[in-house]
């Protein structure tokens, strides 16, 4: 129950690593991109989760994060001309700052109030976003053209957001499975009982905030970046939160590995659904949402550890 | 000096007009184990809270080991070595028995992770539940999650532990366990201070009891005297049955 990463996971993690990597060989550009963005919200579903499934504290705020690393990015490099990777880790310090300044005060609050002011606070951020000259107001705002060819982008954003997720899922396993992680969960269980225990319950929901605002701002810039031109209305979009909640329900909240699962099943979903009939994308998302509620209140990974333990017993 | 583990010194804690504690003055000695009795509503969970620091006092000032403790967060007074038990149990769901008792292992001191899984499976020895350590805490009877309530105080390494109502709900063969359990700790030098309505637990276990009614201290002293204290029995049985009773052994 230490933290240490078994020899299992290890084979497992490297296993589907060399799967991701040779991906590229074997699919077309369009489907590179699906597993981009199969990849991209793996990363924010995690990320949300990390607050809600570990630590209960649903964020609808988690766009404020993602549109900021992505605007930060943007202005960096075409105002000021600095370097991509220079211009996104300064994103993502001021998301983390940011974060942790309005994650003080907002962590004080439980339940559905938590909830709607972190809904306020993603829509604040895009007002002022939208007013701001400097980010190109409510017209956005363009990337320089990355400097590849159509074929080497597609990978270079391929390998990044995989990159990302793989940092991401170690850190993850790693704080879990250790001091934060028992004190995430016993926030969770109850936050009284956590706090007499001597959990400096601020300090560690500050720290899971921070780690999550990290992560989204990242793939924020990345993202902005690949589709090449942002604006406020797309950045900060409520249905960005709403996408990343229902992804990390499909697949099992509080767990690791259930964002991963429910973002491949919802993006391929998504993008066959998409292509046939793009007015219904909306109604599906909704019918989605309820039957996860209704029907599957632990995601689909509850499935595949059931079903993972019925092939143990039938082998052994 | 150092004798006195914690002092109250004229506590109140006031919920709008109602004085839920009022200007209470307790010392609690090292090594004491203290029983802390009042009618329902007359503030004992209050007073817990104080202590732990769940709650601020209105007024007053509270000090552990002559360190100043009101105001602090209830992490921080935990971290000093005081730790507690709930009325209504908390057992942290979707955990183990062992993880759930590791919790309260894993923060009061920076220790390596594997030394703090030692001391947790040490206290779950220690409280017999050691063959439990694997359950998820919803599989627990009663008498097992009160335990656990108890372990996860333990696992602590308390100076000062407070107990509110550890045996509310068991019958009289548990309770005698817990009993047992209690002056167990207690012997091996850790400061006891408990909320109890079970009266013969109180008088079998405490060398000293403190009665609370409407928030003030009414009695205070040895199990027989508290036990025959007129203002005791009006507050128990009322003003009448205190007048008509004779006062035993006079």
């Amino acid at each position: 129950m230490s933290g240490r990463i078994t020899r299992n996971e290890l084979l497992l993690g490297l296993a589907v690593v060399a799967v991701l990597a040779l991906a590229p060989v074997a699919l077309n550009q369009y489907w590179i991109r699906v597993v981009t963005k199969v990849l991209l919200f793996a990363v924010l579903a995690s990320a949300w989760n990390l607050m809600a499934g570990f630590c209960g504290y649903p964020s609808f705020g988690q766009v404020a994060f993602f549109g900021l690393g992505a605007y930060v990015t943007a202005v960096e490099m075409v105002r000021f001309h600095v370097p991509f990777v220079l211009s996104l880790v300064l994103a993502i310090v001021l998301s983390v700052v940011f974060a942790v300044l309005v994650g003080l005060p907002v962590l004080r609050l439980r339940g559905h109030y938590f909830a709607v002011a972190t809904l306020g606070i993603a829509e604040a951020t895009k007002q002022v976003v939208a007013n701001l000259a400097i980010a190109g107001g409510g017209e956005g705002i363009s990337f320089p053209l990355p400097p590849w060819t159509p074929e080497v982008t597609t990978r270079v954003f391929y390998y990044s957001m995989g990159l990302v997720l793989a940092a991401m899922l170690v850190t993850f396993r790693l704080a879990i499975r250790s001091r934060p992680g028992y004190a995430w969960r016993g926030i969770h269980a109850n936050e009284e009982a956590a706090q007499v225990l001597g959990i400096n319950t601020t300090f560690y929901k500050v720290v899971a905030w921070a780690i999550s605002a990290f992560f989204t701002s990242l793939v924020g810039g990345i993202y902005g970046y690949w589709i090449g031109f942002i604006e406020p209305n797309s950045m900060f979009s409520a249905n960005v939160t709403v996408e990343m909640v229902v992804v990390a329900l499909l697949g099992g909240s509080g767990t690791l590995l259930g964002p991963l699962l429910g973002s491949a099943v919802f993006e391929v979903l998504s993008e066959v659904v998409w292509a046939h009939f793009l007015n219904v994308h909306d109604l599906v998302l909704a019918v989605l949402f309820g039957i996860i509620i209704l029907f599957l209140p632990g995601g689909l990974i509850t499935y595949v550890g059931r079903g993972g333990r019925q092939v143990r017993r039938a082998v052994s | 000096m150092s004798e006195d583990l914690l002092v109250l010194d004229g506590v109140s804690r006031a919920f709008g007009g109602l004085m839920a504690v009022s200007n209470v003055n307790l010392i609690v000695k090292r090594g004491e184990l203290v029983g802390l009795i009042g009618p329902n509503g007359a503030g004992k969970t209050t007073l817990l809270n104080l202590i732990s620091g769940l709650q601020r006092p209105s007024t007053g000032q509270l000090r552990f080991r002559g360190m100043v403790i009101s105001g602090l967060a209830p992490y921080r007074i935990a971290r000093l070595g005081v730790s507690r038990t709930f009325q209504v149990t908390k057992p942290f769901k979707g955990m183990t028995v062992l993880e759930n008792v590791l919790l309260g292992a894993l923060f009061v001191r920076s220790r390596p992770f594997s030394e703090a899984v030692h001391a947790a499976e040490e206290v779950l020895d220690f409280l017999l539940l050691a063959d439990k350590k694997g359950l998820p805490v919803a599989s627990l009877t009663l008498p097992d999650v009160k335990r656990l309530e108890v372990a996860k105080a333990l696992a602590m390494g308390p100076e000062l532990l407070l107990l509110d109502e550890v045996m509310a709900g068991l019958n009289l063969r548990e309770v005698d366990d817990v009993m047992a359990l209690v002056a167990k700790v207690n012997a091996r030098g850790t400061t006891v201070l408990m909320i109890e309505h079970v009266m013969r637990a109180i008088m079998g276990i405490c060398r000293r009891v403190v009665v609370l009614q409407h928030g003030v201290v009414i009695a205070d002293g040895e199990p027989q005297a508290i036990a025959n204290d007129r203002k005791v029995i009006e507050a128990y049985l009322g003003e009448r049955f205190a007048r008509e009773r004779k006062p035993a052994g006079a």
